[in-house]
């Protein structure tokens, strides 16, 4: 199934803070009408309580997302920030996060959920595809290794 | 050791949200060293990246291994955690 799509990837974010990356990345998922208007709220509220900022060998990241009542259609959006951006983190709120990169992910079947996370935790866990994912400099260049790693 | 076995319950499984949970609680008990046995992995439920890889979905039998002081009572403090997961 396809997570991936050109409109949903995007360079050179210039956020404040992760509640800014999460309502500048979210407006794409909303814009190309992937999510409904009450998502990007419901993200930033999740995302205080249960932040998802991960620590990787070779990058940090965060995951943001919510239920899938605020999704209409599935998918991912990948976005790298012109400098890293603060998160907590996803085991342990007190540690921080300085996220190189976002997966907005907008879940509409709780099911798939599980199998995604997975997914996508093997992508980051590979060096190669880490790698690739640093090395996209425009847009096309990101989607395509995210659309041959992410699906 | 001391080992029991769960069936995740809860629809979702143990997905973001869940899973930060079972890791928040797990690594209060820092002298015990815990494993979720399930789909065929050991994962280490101390680390998130191991939690979300695993996979444990709606079904998914883990048998939580508890290695340490207090063992027993610590395993079916996990166990019955795991249990009460509603999300």
């Amino acid at each position: 199934m396809q997570s991936c799509y050109e409109d949903l990837v995007i360079l050179d974010v210039e956020a404040e803070n992760y509640e800014d990356a999460i309502r500048q990345v979210g407006a794409l998922l909303y814009n190309g009408g992937y999510v409904k208007d009450t998502y990007i709220d419901a993200v930033v509220e999740r995302e205080a309580d249960f932040p998802t900022g991960l620590i990787l060998q070779d990058i940090e990241i965060a995951m943001p997302h919510t239920a899938g009542i605020h999704v209409n259609k599935p998918a991912v959006c990948v976005a790298k920030m012109k400098h890293p951006v603060e998160f907590g983190h996803m085991g342990d709120p007190d540690t921080k996060v300085k996220a190189e990169m976002l997966f907005m992910m907008a879940i509409l079947d709780p099911d798939a959920q599980i199998e995604t996370l997975q997914n996508m935790m093997g992508v980051f866990q590979n060096s190669q595809a880490v790698a690739e994912f640093k090395a996209a400099k425009t847009e096309k260049e990101l989607f395509e290794v995210a659309h041959k790693y992410i699906g | 050791m001391y080992s029991k076995k769960v069936t995740v319950q809860n629809k979702t499984g143990i997905h973001a949200r869940p899973a930060s949970m079972v890791v928040r609680m797990c690594n209060q008990y820092k002298e015990q060293e815990i494993h979720f046995i399930g789909n065929g992995r050991d994962t280490n439920p101390k680390n998130i990246i191991s939690v979300l890889s695993a996979g444990l979905s709606k079904g998914t039998e883990i048998e939580v291994q508890v290695i340490g002081e207090n063992e027993e009572t610590v395993c079916n403090e996990i166990v019955a955690f795991i249990e009460s997961l509603t999300d």
